[in-house]
């Protein structure tokens, strides 16, 4: 039974009908937004600044994307203080500035919101005399009281916002001595007080808020601090939001900045400045080809190289391999000191020798070679490279990054422990086990993970090796549910306090409550107490030579934690439409476009024609 | 259908949402995984220090409740969700979990129901056109394809077109990264961006769904031709066009139209893969992220939503068969 001839043709017409609607849409919408281009160099008239404002050239529109597909969680949300708002790697770099940004090539604390500081004698205090001539983007004056509202909201105890309970340790009074200098009083001696907290030591620093608008809060803690209409957020930066979503965030620039204004820095050459998802790897790579994009947070290195063979424009912190910028935050896993068979010594030395660091940072890098084998969790910085000079005997003694299983093995034996018949080690009917986490959403994990359970696997231990979630991995580390776990503490950038602090006790709690510095859980009051007189001296104190070395002396003799490697990454930039980014030939400033030194990059850039 | 049905067929509709949110409350918290920990650890990861976390959690699991027992959560959890009143969202705090859902929502259902609904047509034009000896054979060979391709999981098909069309061809963007920026108010500048950014996602759903629809309706209108009212209505020398039309199609819809009404219904749950691929600002990478990070308010709102949305949908299927088919009744006989 088959349907008539009749019948067809109205069928057919009414395919073919769906088909030409389909076909001319297409056509029509094609030319109006060319592929991919945000800011598209369009024909069109420009609408109405609704939401994404005037449409603005690809040549003067910064474009610059996180790796992944990661959504921006709260793209309306400016308040700097908590956690799930708009951070430096979704452009709050734009938006605000610092009193100080420490820069890694010269060791320097550039003055920029501040102009000087003066330390009192015994580091207990501090003057900070701002520039003259800042305001705040709806023309009030930015002053010293808007330094010290921030600081009392913060040391605020019913809000729980980020940098609060630092301020509550160190903080003993702010006041504005007059309209340009903020004193403060500490409640011990802090030589690193400003280094630590409004210098951008690592990604950003405090930021400062505007009394006048702040003041006039109910509930700052749920302040989004975001309302176009009444020109929300007001910072001090030279751009502001234009448009905001899960996917992308377009800032503009403003008509005048304060800094323009005085002469203290031109104003920034791209007229609009894109922070956006990148897309998965290959999505990302296909688009830096494209030109769709003029930096990138980070990218593989073979990808790199494969991409600038295609793309000549692209370039890195360095021309050669292996490209990569060094981060401050060395690749480590931390041991937990308190789990048995964990909490001896030699267990924990066993596991340094069985791992090849320079197998695993190949690995990780996708090229070879990749990051330096690290002994401790300090950068290879100069400043820092000069305090590992000062203890060149103890690293030749101690060896931290030797690669030698047959070494482990002994040791291994050496506390009771005897290999089975399936080449695991067994102590009183136990076998060896270690539990080995990292997190599932890290580049990197799947390529180094499986090289971890081959090295313990050969040193006779049962690894139970897994990615894990964040929500699940983050739990874990906080409550001691772990053998070994990887986090890369950030910290010691010029000066070796804040690396050195990592390992004081004074955080540690048993297994199952929270901690979440010294993820080691371990505890030794010698080594506190000499990490303790490092931090009353101020960086680059000699006295701090001979503290470091008996320091690092114990910390080698007691191994509680596996820095692997320096980690490296290869942060790209695209050449096509901007130039004069920071390389390590034109080092002005460290390459991160996801911190807030990044504003020093922008103010720098030129356009390429 | 008679008042004591929909009455009986309301209080199940109840039922099953109240059982649904109570999962819903109950599976987050039974996985491992801390939400405060998660958010503030996101910081660490991007290179910031955040020092005396502790304190931190502390006040954040004051805040959002967390410390109550899990039977004074629930109870707050019923009474809030009765009010749609979803609360903050734990990782984008302060950020409402009614306003990421408000902006995602609508872009997930536009997508998909625009591509469920083309798909429907043009899945079962194509399967009634199986009927007819006289179809040309490049559209024999068109549906066979799309029927084979249809068992592809989509986001391959997506992954497909993006390098096909995005990036080799560049006929289309690539992603949709920029579609809720480049909104600027309700004109056809936006429109068409909509549908310029939105092409590529859609046409992956649409090449993955056409052929299910299609082999579904072929196979029914093979039934139907067999049925007696069909030699009748022949019989009775009706035209072949009002057989097709009024008589074997029709009856050959009924079992699509009860499939298009959940299929519509779960339209909400979005294409979650499609969204990560293409960068689609829509609710699947929501709930993605939301689950990733243990985020309880947000994956309770969202899911609340998906399942009341599907409720309502077959609650609305059930009601209206009985009209679209005068013989099907729910009654005892």
């Amino acid at each position: 039974m088959t349907i008539h001839s009749r019948t067809y043709p109205a069928l057919l017409r009414l395919l073919t009908l769906l088909a030409l609607l389909s076909m001319v849409i297409a056509g029509c919408a094609a030319p109006v937004a060319p592929a991919g281009a945000p800011a598209a160099a369009s024909d069109e008239a420009a609408q109405p600044a609704a939401v994404a404002g005037a449409d603005v050239p690809r040549a003067e529109t910064l474009i610059i994307a996180s790796e992944g597909s990661n959504v921006i969680a709260a793209p309306e949300n400016f308040n700097p203080f908590v956690s799930g708002a708009v951070g430096p790697g979704e452009g709050q770099s734009v938006l605000v500035e610092s009193l100080f940004y420490l820069n890694y090539e010269s060791g320097e604390m550039m003055p920029w919101l501040a102009e000087s500081y003066t330390f009192t004698a015994d580091y207990t205090g501090v003057d900070i005399v701002l520039r003259e001539g800042i305001t705040w983007n709806d023309g009030e004056a930015f002053t010293a009281d808007d330094v010290v509202f921030t600081i009392n909201l913060l040391k605020d105890e019913s809000l729980p916002f980020n940098g609060g309970a630092d301020m509550r340790q160190w903080v003993a009074a702010v006041e504005a001595v007059d309209e340009q200098t903020v004193r403060f009083t500490f409640t011990g001696p802090n030589p690193r007080f400003l280094q630590d907290y409004f210098a951008v030591r690592i990604s950003t620093a405090i930021v400062i808020v505007p009394e006048h608008i702040w003041g006039t809060l109910e509930d700052p803690a749920t302040f989004t601090n975001f309302d176009p209409a009444k020109g929300y957020p007001v910072f001090t930066g030279p751009y502001q939001v234009a448009a905001a979503s899960t996917n992308e965030m377009v800032y503009d620039r403003r008509a005048s900045w304060w800094a323009a204004e005085t002469g203290f820095q031109p104003m920034p050459a791209p007229r609009r400045v894109v922070y956006t998802s990148g897309g998965s790897a290959d999505v990302v790579a296909a688009r830096l080809l494209n030109n769709e994009l003029d930096a990138v947070h980070r990218v593989a290195a073979d990808v790199y190289e494969t991409i600038k063979a295609q793309n000549p424009k692209l370039g890195a912190w360095f021309a050669e391999r292996p490209y990569a910028w060094l981060d401050p935050c060395p690749r480590t896993y931390f041991i937990n000191n308190l789990k048995a068979p964990w909490d001896s010594v030699n267990m924990r030395r066993a596991l340094s020798l069985a791992i090849d660091r320079q197998a695993i940072a190949a690995g990780e890098l996708g090229l070879d070679p990749g990051g330096a084998p690290a002994a401790f969790i300090f950068p290879d910085y100069p400043p820092l490279l000069a305090y590992y000079a000062e203890a060149e005997d103890l690293l030749a003694q101690y060896q931290p990054t030797k690669f030698d299983p047959a070494a482990a093995i002994a040791l291994i034996e050496g506390e009771g422990w005897t290999r089975g018949d399936d080449g695991v080690f067994a102590k009183d009917g136990e076998r060896l086990t270690i539990t080995w986490y990292g997190p599932t959403d890290w580049v990197p994990g799947p390529r180094t993970f499986p090289l971890f359970e081959a090295y313990l696997k050969n040193i006779g231990i049962e690894p139970s090796v897994e990615l894990l979630a964040a929500a699940v991995l983050n739990e874990r580390r906080n409550l001691g549910d772990y053998d070994v776990i990887l986090t890369s503490p950030c910290g010691s950038v010029v000066d070796p306090y804040r690396g050195l602090d990592r390992f004081h006790s004074r955080d540690v709690k048993p297994i199952g409550e929270v901690v979440t510095m010294n993820i080691s859980r371990y505890v030794n009051p010698t080594y506190d107490a000499l990490v303790e007189q490092v931090g009353q001296l101020a960086p680059g104190d000699p006295a701090i030579i001979p503290l470091w070395h008996q320091a690092f002396e114990i910390y080698l003799q007691d191994q509680p934690a596996l820095p692997l490697h320096q980690q490296v990454r290869v942060v790209p930039h695209n050449t096509t439409y901007w130039t004069n980014w920071p390389t390590s030939e034109n080092n002005y400033i460290h390459p991160p476009t996801w911190w807030h030194t990044t504003l020093i990059q922008i103010v720098n850039l030129q356009p390429a024609q | 259908m008679s008042i004591r049905y929909i009455t009986f067929r309301l209080f199940i509709f109840a039922l099953i949402i109240w059982v649904a949110a109570s999962l819903n409350f109950l599976l987050p918290r039974l996985v491992p995984g801390d939400p405060i920990t998660a958010m503030l650890n996101r910081l660490e990861d991007q290179g910031m220090a955040v020092t005396n976390q502790a304190e931190l959690i502390a006040a954040y699991r004051e805040r959002f409740g967390l410390n109550a027992p899990l039977g004074v959560q629930y109870v707050r959890y019923l009474a809030a969700v009765l009010r749609f009143d979803f609360g903050y969202s734990i990782t984008s705090f302060p950020t409402t979990v009614a306003s990421i859902i408000a902006a995602s929502l609508p872009w997930t259902i536009g997508l998909l129901s625009i591509t469920t609904l083309l798909a429907f047509t043009i899945g079962i034009i194509l399967g009634a056109l199986f009927m007819w000896r006289g179809t040309p054979l490049l559209l024999r060979l068109v549906t066979w394809f799309l029927i084979i391709i249809a068992p592809l999981p989509y986001y391959l098909i997506a992954i497909v077109l993006l390098f096909l069309l995005g990036f080799t061809l560049r006929w289309l963007p690539a992603t949709s990264a920029s579609l809720v920026n480049q909104m600027s108010g309700f004109n056809w500048a936006s429109i068409s961006k909509i549908i310029n950014m939105s092409t590529l996602p859609a046409l992956s759903i649409l090449l993955a769904a056409v052929g299910s629809w299609a082999l579904g309706m072929r196979a029914m209108m093979i039934t139907v031709q067999g049925e007696d009212y069909i030699t009748l209505a022949r019989a009775k020398g009706l035209s072949e066009r009002r057989i097709m039309l009024a008589y074997a199609m029709r009856n050959a819809l009924l079992p699509q139209v009860t499939a298009l009404g959940i299929s519509l219904a779960t339209v909400v749950s979005g294409a979650t893969l499609v969204e990560v691929v293409f960068l689609y600002p829509g609710i699947g990478r929501a709930l993605l992220t939301a689950t990733n990070n243990l985020d309880y308010p947000l994956i309770q709102g969202i899911t609340f939503i998906l399942v009341v949305s599907v409720a309502v949908g077959v609650l609305i299927v059930d009601l209206i068969y009985p009209l679209l088919d005068p013989r099907i009744t729910y009654e005892r006989r």
